[in-house]
């Protein structure tokens, strides 16, 4: 048996797995979000990359998708080896299917 | 000298300010929005992490992407939008408000019928908080650390400690350990989180971030760089217990020990505030006692979801672009575990049906039980689960009934079960 409290909204449901019985969850968003954590947890994740930009020296993005949780670490390194030279609006890719993952990250910002 | 006349000003250009005056364009209003910073979007701009619009689009954005969609419809609206201009002084008179601006250009002024003030909030310093020692650099609060990362792409710390669990502490608790930084762990004075349950765990859990309730730190080392900090337990009454000093070694002290509405512009105009929200007090569309003058997003009371925020600047802008009617106020009684309701007073003289209420409660109550009362009549009643003060409720109102004979108490319970 595993209690987990659900990141998915602010309700911040209590949910407990005991084998296929998932309960505390007030949505099916919250089933969901069990049956990953407790196989494969993912998340989506944020950071900034540098730019050549003076008037953006930081450029926020995200991923477009969820990643493998133990993939984090790994992508942040990756971010950090990157350079942006070309204006970005937001939703550009500014890294293509990493970890042949099939997910993106993207630009939040737009470099004006 | 430059000279401006609008029929509404905006002053802030976060997301209450930009729904504020996207909502009253829309409603044919002239609208000016002044901002200090060089671009529009306020304190969302260094907010990269996601979890922002849920309730307004359905979607997790990140706080630039939420901000962008109401800078978009600004831009292409007949707003004018005047950037790096600070609001200085605000004065009544005889049809409105004169508004001082200082900008690259100069001085100048702004002569407007109805003012919405959209200032947003600030956070609580370490001169708020008792701490002893030396006054070293390094100590700094999240929002601080949050602007040096995700804007300016600066690392402001190795190692750090952070005091206070507000959720922008929390958030930067799990962005410095991602870009490298040690944190040793989060101290919070209090035996409970005060930032959201969710945030302790996706911020801390995910990342074995240590959290330790009832502790607080005591007193700081370090001449011109931080170099040390003093943790202490603390009792039930939150008093310090000496003989659990522990010294740990950081190059940072972070504080996340709570928000409080900016209130310099309203004070300028004399505007009653309220002791409970540290904000205007403010009737059902925003609007303070005094008539045209409205207050909106975390200048009036901090919101934990910036979708609210942005709804109180919609609910703001759409009525101040009609013209005023005289207003008769009934204020709101509160009873029971209520640590705040907004509105504090109720405008019976208005058409409205039902209105927006926003409350939070002094302590955790598993089961509760929220009435709106007109004397003895029960005008709404709720029963509520889980209620936290860290997290905000929101109900609707039906105060079609209500009028000038009105006497309207409000009552949060808790309901014991057998
Ligand atoms: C450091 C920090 C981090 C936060 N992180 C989060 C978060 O992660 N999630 C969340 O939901 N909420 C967060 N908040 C709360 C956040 O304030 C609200 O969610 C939301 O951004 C509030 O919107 P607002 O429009 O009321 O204020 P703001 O976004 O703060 O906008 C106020 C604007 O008014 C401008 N201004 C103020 N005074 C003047 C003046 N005299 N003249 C001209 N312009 C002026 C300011 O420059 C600013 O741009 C954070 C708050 C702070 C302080
Ligand atoms: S289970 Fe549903 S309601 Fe509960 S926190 Fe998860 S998403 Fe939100």
């Amino acid at each position: 048996m595993r209690e987990l409290t659900c990141i998915v909204c602010p309700n911040s449901c209590t949910i407990t797995v005991d084998g296929d019985q998932i309960t505390g969850n007030l949505c099916n968003k919250g089933r969901d979000f069990a049956i990953s954590e407790t196989t494969n947890p993912t998340r989506t994740i944020t950071s900034t990359v540098v730019t050549t930009f003076d008037s953006c020296p930081a450029l926020s993005v995200r991923t477009d998708k969820e990643i493998a949780f133990d993939k984090i670490f790994a992508l942040i390194d990756l971010l950090k080896k990157v350079k942006v030279t070309k204006r970005v609006k937001i939703g550009d890719i500014v890294l293509a299917n990493v970890f042949n993952s099939g997910v993106n990250v993207i630009a939040t910002k737009n470099i004006e | 000298m430059q000279q401006f006349n609008t029929d509404i000003l905006v002053i802030g250009s976060g997301p209450a300010g930009l729904s504020a005056a996207n909502s009253a364009i829309s409603q044919g209003a002239t609208v000016i929005i002044v901002e200090r910073e060089r671009s529009l979007g306020g304190i969302l701009k260094q907010c990269i992490h996601d979890g922002f619009g849920l309730v307004r689009y359905g979607q997790k954005l990140t706080g630039p992407e939420y901000a962008q969609r109401d800078i978009d419809v600004l831009i292409h609206s007949s707003a004018t939008i005047l950037l790096s201009t600070f609001v200085t002084s605000i004065v009544k008179s005889e049809h409105g408000f004169i508004a001082e601006f200082v900008n690259r250009q100069g001085a100048g002024n702004i002569r407007a019928n109805k003012i919405i003030f959209a200032t947003g909030c600030r956070e609580r310093t370490s001169k708020q908080i008792l701490i002893q020692g030396t006054n070293p650099s390094g100590v700094m609060t999240a929002g601080t650390a949050q602007h040096y990362i995700n804007l300016q792409g600066l690392m402001p710390t190795k190692r750090c400690v952070i005091l206070g669990s507000g959720d922008i502490g929390l958030i930067m608790a799990r962005r410095l350990t991602l870009e490298g930084a040690k944190v040793v762990g989060v101290y919070e004075i209090k035996a409970t989180p005060s930032g959201l349950t969710r945030n302790v765990v996706q911020c801390l859990n995910d990342y074995g971030i240590p959290l330790y309730l009832s502790h607080t730190v005591t007193r700081v080392f370090g001449a011109d760089r931080l170099t040390a900090v003093e943790i202490c337990r603390v009792d039930e009454h939150m008093k310090v217990i000496p003989d659990t000093a522990e010294i740990i070694e950081c190059d940072a002290l972070i504080l996340s020990v709570g928000l409080i509405p900016e209130t310099e512009m309203h004070n300028q105009l004399s505007l009653p505030i309220d002791k409970n929200t540290s904000g205007a007090i403010v009737d059902q569309h925003f609007m303070t006692l005094m008539d045209n003058c409205y207050s909106v997003g975390n200048a009036t009371h901090v919101n934990d979801l910036v979708d609210y925020v942005s709804q109180s600047g919609e609910i703001a802008g759409k009525h101040a672009s009609c013209s005023c009617q005289p207003r008769f106020f009934v204020r709101p009684k509160l009873n029971g575990e209520l640590a705040y309701f907004i509105p504090q007073v109720i405008d019976v003289s208005s058409s409205d049906k039902d209105i927006v209420c926003y409350f939070r409660s002094k302590r955790d109550i598993k089961r509760a039980v929220i009435t709106v009362k007109d004397k003895d009549k029960i005008v709404y009643t709720k029963r509520l689960n889980n209620v936290k003060p860290t997290e905000m409720q929101r109900i609707l109102v039906d105060i079609s009934k209500l009028d000038n004979t009105s006497i309207v108490s409000v009552e949060l319970e808790e309901i014991c079960e057998n």
